[in-house]
């Protein structure tokens, strides 16, 4: 359907009430200079074209569902349910222009009494007006009646039934009038003969028709005797005729049987509007008949030679139909949807031609039926009649269902006639308009273009992200080992030389082994999370991020990233590294907010994450096997960038990791100022049952001892152990990071007294220090890697050998005289007392012996 | 519930007893005052009071006041609005709260049925009062739906409370109305309540209604005598003079159609001077004496008639009776009211028009045609004339009726102005070509469809589908339009004749001819059309046809033979022979222009033929005169030319023979 342009003024807003018929009693009207609204509730406004704004409201005592304006005589009639037609002067003429300059000025409110109610019925439905009479339709349970009224003495206000006739109900049609479906009230109008010299007529239902119709229509007698015909359309499609002056030729006069009344047209739908259209020099060709579901019958005159005879074209519309009027060449009808105009042609022009002597059938015409035009105005419950003005333009004004008044003014469209030379200005513009009509439709085209373009992309990122959060989701949930596609991170704690300085380094390697590419949004967060070192500081961990932005890791592409280890409260027993990958969803969307690449580090430094999503890679502990240097350092004082620890009661005190004995806690011990921890030398021993070693000794390669091979275990995750060849002498000497030296040593052992059974073969590991953190650090380390063994053991299973009592009673024997050690000093610091330094000594001693014990670790 | 409630209830009751009386009183005040101001608002406060009383469940005690206070209510609503409207269920619901208060419980949807159980309450608790109340407003409601044998039934079973005994175990319409006379319904048991209108007079009125209706019912399936019998007992009742005058109306139709013409002519007297405004009696008495031939009379009542209709009615009946119940109203029987309407002014001069064309006042008759064009052409002459009593023919032929009375007046160019004035209107809708089919016989009886086997007659309905119902009148009346625009013409043409301009008449008598012509004439098996009514007005029609084709051919002659044109003039009477052989203008005509011709031979023998088919002729015009009005001015021949041609003809035939 094409469209027509239309503009649309707003006038005013009113409150419509929603329920279903509502549009049954909507009405609009518009003379010259108001316009006249009733919207289904018991008021009608009165609006003012001249001053722009509602002029008058008048309150009915019941619903106005009704109304017409007869404007000879100023007045507004008005059709109340329940109660019947009230009649109101208009005085709007007696308005001062001066009101009209305070907007908003109070609108007058006339409350309308019963004493305005000219016809006290309240059966009546529908009324019309024709000259000085008032015709009503009215119907009680089944019976419809049609009462005349006329004014005997102009100027009276009481109107006098002149004649009730009852209006014949086809018998197989049941009408309930409380169908809710569709309440209508019947459609009623007045035709006269075209030429009447009468009185114009006073409401606007009233039009003519040119003679020739409307005698084929309402017979001879009703052209001759000048008739005014009113025709009634009601809600099951019946629409009757009825001359208002007509002879009855009376068969019987008491008994009467036929009806004045005749059947027009059924249409089969509920009528919505009867008018005339096509007006030629003769008058209105066409009377037409739409029906609420859409149906449009056109009636015109058909040229046969055997005479004339109306011709009824019937032809569908899209429905159901709101509101519905019609101009002289186009209906005006709104849909719940839209406003819609159709134009109507005259038909019987191209018909005459194709006729031939043969009475003409359908089949010889061939209407040229014209497809409606939306006028893009939705939501229309009442249209007002058509008024044409100069310019060409239709205007009429329309009521919206949200309660909006509006005028809507709608351009003749282009028509075959008047398709004339249009001056070089007119084309010139319209060149331009179209111009930049096609203009604005590619701008918007690109825009669009480019907005699904950025869309796609972004939708492409976001499914590779995804693939990847499933993949490592997945990977997480079976064991890792079995994953070979997917996004690997490993740690490696690394020494550097740099100007001179040696520094610790943590390396940690991206291993993008997936299909996919990490590309710019994804970042590498690494966390370092160590343990606190001075005792002053609440017991907390230390933890450090570092974040770095991916550009872009392709399949099978290495990243590697490092980060210094070089405080001391990471080399204190030991470092947790966290490994995650963190993906920011403003880099899918990145691209278009600037329209240039965001800058991935103002991500990294603003340190917010907002909008990410966290994959967590990789957890490790990085201690002191990992980065003891083994190999020979050269002599050269080399700087040293740890600096040694204070107080090694603080360390003892804050630290909190344990190790898993059989019996073992952690003992804080005191120390007095006057140790240091270069001085002394500190001796540990770990014995750890062969058996149990097997779970960590994988490969063995021949002619390596036991002792030698666990060295080398214990060894494996440092970065330098590679360089240090294998002597067969397990005995490791290597640096710590503090500048100390620290021995390693390994031998093979068998404990003979500890099971009843067998002799158990272990291996003993000695540490020898001379600086106590170190010597702490390590031994943690050893254990570390030991009890790994003791949870594969676990999972693994095995058998434990029986284990001597007696040996268990002594080590007990020995762990309780240490433990009321520790006892008498903590009793010490709970009661507040200054730890002496030789609580201090003896807890070192402790600690000592401790380290020392015959524990064996199966 | 009693004893705690009794002083409460008795309060309560006083309560509305003394609103209502209250209300009553302020109406009867204003009555007094002739003013209708207060009807409204004391018909709302009486609702709201209803309501009120209604709200409690009902209780033997309240039922007086309640039944008063609805009466009262249901009084007044019908004076409030201009139609008359009851409300069945309201009474439904009365009835059924009646039933209730003595411990009863109704379902009976069906009216009666709840009375039947109502009444044995109302006769318990002895409140005949009530129970007469609510009988009138039932009545009333029937009444207004013209159910009378409801109101037969109801009182039947009210005369078995009554105890009415009667000889017959089936009681006869007569003697249930007997006993709605007998009845008084005037016991007013407690002076307390007041009513708006006592249950007496409004039964009197109700049963006046009833009679009217009921006689009027008879009267309409022909029962007469019945009829009259009743209305003549009618009389005696205290009635208001409409009332009287409609009564004494409908009694002279019954003697009318009973034969008795001049008892008739007496109660349409006597109904007139009840109340002049009934002017349906004026109307029927004028029938009457055209019965008795008395043409002066007759007149006399037309023009009076006449008269009576042109002045406009009188308003003063709004505030002279302040009756709540206009008796008029109530009467809803169709029959009724359109025989007691207001004829309208042009029906009535129509009828005048007529009367003296056909009884030979043609001054008269010109006056009143022209009068009757004038009013039809009037334009502000608004009325709204939709069948009245008095009957109108199609309108062209009122106005060739006006045509036919100038020309017997010998206004012959006023003729032809109203000749042209049918012409104008009609002439667009005249077809070119008309094909009328009509049946080989030419008697009532044809070939009964039954005979043929279902597929003939299936073929034959497809093939002449043309013929159905509708469209046979669509082209009766296409043929109507012809003969009317022809019949035109053929005025015009023959005053163009008298008007001594013989190229005039030629042309409108051609053109007229020229008409007719254009009429196929199709003989058809006649199966389905031709038995029905639609059919009869074929034939008729077409029989008129040839009719005005004879006579327009004749005249055509007779101008060709003024102007010496002899040869079309002797085709033009042999063709008029050969279309309606039965007129004797052209029967003469021919028979001169032959001897004129000097072909005596053939006008002897065609004479000898037309002495033979003598008898038929004469009957001929009288047939026809009953049918159309207009073709009425046939110009008879004067006796002596037929003598002089008869004498001519016997002349030459005796000298011949020899």
């Amino acid at each position: 359907m094409a469209n027509r342009r239309c503009i649309v003024d707003y006038l005013a807003k009113f409150h419509c009430p929603l329920y279903e018929d509502v549009f049954a009693s909507v009405h609009v009207i518009q003379n010259e200079s108001f316009i006249y609204l009733c919207n289904g509730t018991e008021f009608v406004a009165v609006y003012s074209k001249c001053e722009k704004q509602i002029v008058v409201v008048y309150q009915f005592p019941g619903k106005a569902c009704l109304l017409e304006e007869d404007s000879k005589q100023h007045c507004l009639f008005v059709l109340c349910e329940h109660y019947g037609l009230f009649s109101v002067i208009l005085h709007l003429k007696d308005r001062f222009p001066s009101e009209s300059q305070q907007r908003g000025a109070s609108v007058d409110t006339c409350r309308v009494s019963l004493d305005a109610c000219i016809i006290k019925d309240p059966t009546i439905q529908s009324f019309i007006l024709v000259q000085n009479l008032i015709v009503t339709v009215g119907q009680k349970c089944r019976v419809r009646t049609l009462s005349v009224f006329g004014n005997p003495q102009l100027g009276q206000v009481s109107y006098e039934k002149i004649e009730e006739l009852d209006i014949p109900i086809l018998e197989n049609v049941i009408i309930s009038s409380d169908d809710k479906q569709v309440r209508m009230p019947p459609y009623l109008c007045c035709v006269f003969p075209h030429g009447q010299k009468r009185m114009p007529s006073r409401g606007i239902r009233n039009f003519s028709l040119e003679p020739q119709l409307f005698t084929l229509l309402f017979g001879v007698d009703a052209t001759m005797l000048d008739s005014p015909v009113i025709l009634c359309g009601f809600l099951d499609g019946q629409v009757y005729y009825l001359p208002l002056r007509q002879s009855v030729p009376c068969t019987d006069d008491l008994r009467s049987g036929n009806s004045v009344f005749r059947m027009l047209y059924h249409l089969g739908q509920p009528v919505r509007f009867i008018g005339a259209m096509l007006p030629n020099d003769k008058g209105n060709s066409t009377l037409l008949l739409v029906g609420h579901y859409g149906k449009v019958i056109q009636i015109k005159t058909e040229y046969h030679c055997e005479g004339s005879l109306p011709n009824f074209i019937e032809r569908n519309i899209l429905g159901p139909i709101v509101s519905v009027h019609s101009g002289a060449t186009h209906i005006y009808y709104s849909t719940p949807s839209d406003l819609m105009t159709l134009p109507l042609s005259n038909t019987s022009e191209e018909s005459t031609s194709s006729v031939s002597d043969t009475p003409a059938t359908e089949n010889n015409l061939v209407p040229f039926f014209q497809s409606p035009h939306s006028l893009n105005v939705c939501k229309i419950i009442a249209v007002s009649c058509p008024t044409e003005m100069q310019t060409g333009e239709v205007e009429l004004v329309a009521f919206s269902l949200a309660g909006k008044l509006m005028k809507v003014k709608i351009s003749r469209g282009p028509s075959k006639t008047n398709s004339s030379r249009l001056t070089t200005a007119q084309t010139v513009q319209r060149i331009k308009d179209l111009l930049s009509g096609i203009g604005n439709v590619s701008d918007r085209a690109s825009l669009l273009k480019s907005k699904i373009q950025s869309k796609n992309d972004s939708l492409k990122r976001l499914n590779w992200v995804f693939n990847i959060c499933c993949l490592l989701q997945s990977c997480q949930e079976r064991k890792e080992e079995n994953c070979k596609e997917t996004v690997r991170c490993h740690f490696i704690a690394k020494w550097n030389h740099l100007l001179l300085r040696d520094s610790l380094n943590l390396t940690c390697a991206l291993e993008n082994s997936s299909s996919y590419i990490l590309e710019k949004g994804w970042m590498l967060c690494v966390e370092v999370k160590s343990q606190s070192y001075s005792m002053s500081s609440d017991r907390k961990h230390f933890s450090r991020l570092y974040t770095f932005p991916i550009a872009k890791l392709l399949p099978a592409q290495t990243m590697e990233v490092s980060v210094p280890l070089s405080s001391l409260n990471d080399l204190f027993l030991y470092a947790l590294v966290h490994c995650t990958l963190i993906y920011n969803f403003q880099g899918i969307l990145g691209y278009q907010e600037n329209g240039r690449q965001q800058d991935q580090n103002s991500f990294v430094t603003s340190m917010t994450f907002k909008n990410c999503i966290c994959l967590p890679l990789k957890t490790q502990t990085v201690d002191m096997l990992d980065y003891l240097r083994l190999a020979n350092l050269a002599t050269l004082p080399r700087e040293l960038v740890i600096k040694p620890v204070t107080d090694l009661v603080d360390v003892f005190l804050n630290t909190s990791s344990h190790i898993i004995h059989h019996c073992s806690e952690q003992i804080p011990l005191k120390h007095e100022t006057q140790f240091s921890l270069e001085d002394g030398n500190f001796v540990a021993s770990i014995k750890v049952s062969t058996e149990l070693l097997k779970y960590g000794l994988t490969s063995t390669t021949s002619g390596v001892t036991l002792a030698a091979s666990t060295v080398a275990w214990l060894l494996s995750s440092n970065s330098e152990a590679d360089l240090l060849s294998l002597p067969s002498d397990p005995v490791i000497t290597a640096t710590t990071p503090t500048g100390k030296s620290i021995k390693i040593h390994a031998k093979e052992i068998s404990l003979n007294d500890l099971s009843a059974d067998l002799p158990i073969s272990a291996v003993e590991i000695q540490i020898e220090s001379s600086s106590l953190v170190d010597f702490c650090s390590l031994h943690w380390a050893i254990l570390q890697r030991i009890q790994l063994l003791m949870n594969l053991k676990d999972s693994g299973g095995g058998t434990q050998p029986a284990v001597r009592m007696q040996f268990l009673w002594g080590l007990l024997h020995q762990s309780d005289v240490l433990a009321k050690t520790v006892q008498e000093v903590r009793d010490h610091l709970c009661l507040g007392l200054k730890i002496s330094s030789e609580a201090t000594e003896k807890l070192l001693s402790t600690y000592q012996q401790l380290r020392s014990m015959e524990l064996v670790i199966l | 519930m009693d004893e705690g409630s009794g002083p409460r209830r008795r309060s309560c009751l006083q309560m509305w007893t003394e609103e209502n009386n209250a209300i009553v009183a302020k109406w009867e005040e204003d009555k007094k005052n002739k003013q209708r101001t207060v009807l409204s608002p004391c018909f709302i406060e009486l609702s709201k009071l209803l309501q009120t009383i209604q709200g409690l469940p009902p209780a033997p005690a309240s039922i007086p006041v309640e039944v008063a206070v609805f009466y009262n209510v249901t009084l007044f609503s019908l004076s409030t609005s201009d139609k008359m409207i009851l409300d069945e269920n309201k009474i439904i619901n009365v009835l059924q709260r009646v039933v209730e208060a003595s411990g009863g419980y109704s379902r009976n949807s069906d009216i009666l049925g709840l009375w039947c159980s109502a009444l044995p309450v109302f006769y318990d608790n002895s409140c005949i009062t009530s129970l007469h109340q609510l009988a009138c407003l039932q009545w009333a409601l029937w009444l207004l739906d013209c159910q009378l044998e409801k109101i037969l039934d109801f009182f039947c079973v009210l005369s078995k409370y009554e105890g009415w005994s009667s000889s017959t175990s089936e009681r006869s319409s007569g003697d249930i109305l007997k006993f709605m006379q007998k009845i008084s319904f005037s016991a007013d048991a407690s002076p307390l309540l007041l009513h708006v209108m006592s249950a007496g007079e409004l039964k009197d009125q109700l049963y006046s209604c009833t009679v009217l209706a009921h006689g009027m019912e008879i009267l309409a399936a022909g029962k007469y005598l019945e009829a009259a019998q009743i209305f003549k007992e009618a009389t005696s009742l205290s009635l208001s003079m409409k009332m009287q005058s409609k009564i004494f109306t409908l009694s002279g139709v019954c003697l009318q159609n009973l034969g008795k013409p001049q008892t008739a002519l007496q109660s349409f007297r006597r109904a007139l001077e009840a109340d002049f405004s009934c002017l349906y009696a004026l109307y029927q008495s004028s029938l009457v004496y055209r019965q008795l031939g008395m043409a002066d009379a007759e007149f006399e009542t037309l023009h009076l008639l006449c008269r009576a209709v042109s002045v406009p009615e009188k308003q003063d009946l709004l505030f002279d009776d302040l009756k709540l119940i206009d008796p008029d109203k109530m009467l809803r029987n169709p029959a009724l009211i359109k025989m007691f309407k207001k004829p309208s002014i042009t029906s009535v001069k129509y009828c005048l028009a007529q009367r003296s064309l056909e009884s030979g006042r043609i001054d008269d008759a010109v006056e009143q045609y022209l009068d009757l064009l004038e009013v039809f052409q009037e334009e502000k002459n608004q009325e709204v004339f939709t069948g009245s009593i008095v009957s109108l023919p199609r309108i062209p032929e009122i106005y060739l009726e006006a045509a036919a009375s100038l020309f017997k007046a010998k206004k012959f160019w006023d003729a032809t102005l109203v000749c042209e004035e049918v012409i104008k209107r009609i002439a667009s809708i005249v077809p070119e070509k008309l094909t009328i089919a009509v049946p080989l016989k030419d008697s009532e009886g044809c070939i009964p469809a039954k005979s043929e086997s279902f597929f003939t007659q299936l073929k034959s309905h497809y093939q002449k589908e043309e013929y159905s119902e509708t469209v046979q009148e669509e082209k009766n009346e296409k043929l109507n339009c012809i003969l009317w625009t022809a019949a035109a013409y053929f005025y015009q043409g023959w005053a163009f004749t008298e008007l001594k301009d013989t190229k005039e008449s030629i042309t409108h008598l051609s053109r007229c001819i020229n008409l007719l012509l254009t009429v196929h004439i199709v003989q058809s098996d006649g199966d389905c059309i031709n038995n029905s009514e639609m059919g009869k007005i074929t034939r008729e029609a077409v029989k008129l046809l040839h009719r005005l084709k004879g006579l327009a051919f004749v005249r055509r002659g007779i101008s060709f033979m003024e102007r010496g044109q002899e040869k079309e003039a002797l085709l033009n009477f042999q063709l008029s022979q050969q279309s309606f052989p039965e007129s004797v203008d052209g029967a003469f005509w021919l028979l001169e222009a032959l001897w004129r011709f000097g072909r005596k031979d053939e006008a002897v023998s065609y004479w000898q033929k037309l002495q033979e088919s003598r008898q038929s002729v004469v009957d001929i015009n009288n047939i026809h005169r009953d049918t159309v009005l207009f073709l009425l001015p046939q110009q008879e021949l004067s006796t002596s030319d037929l003598e002089t041609l008869n004498k001519k003809i016997e002349e030459y035939r005796s000298q011949a023979k020899p």
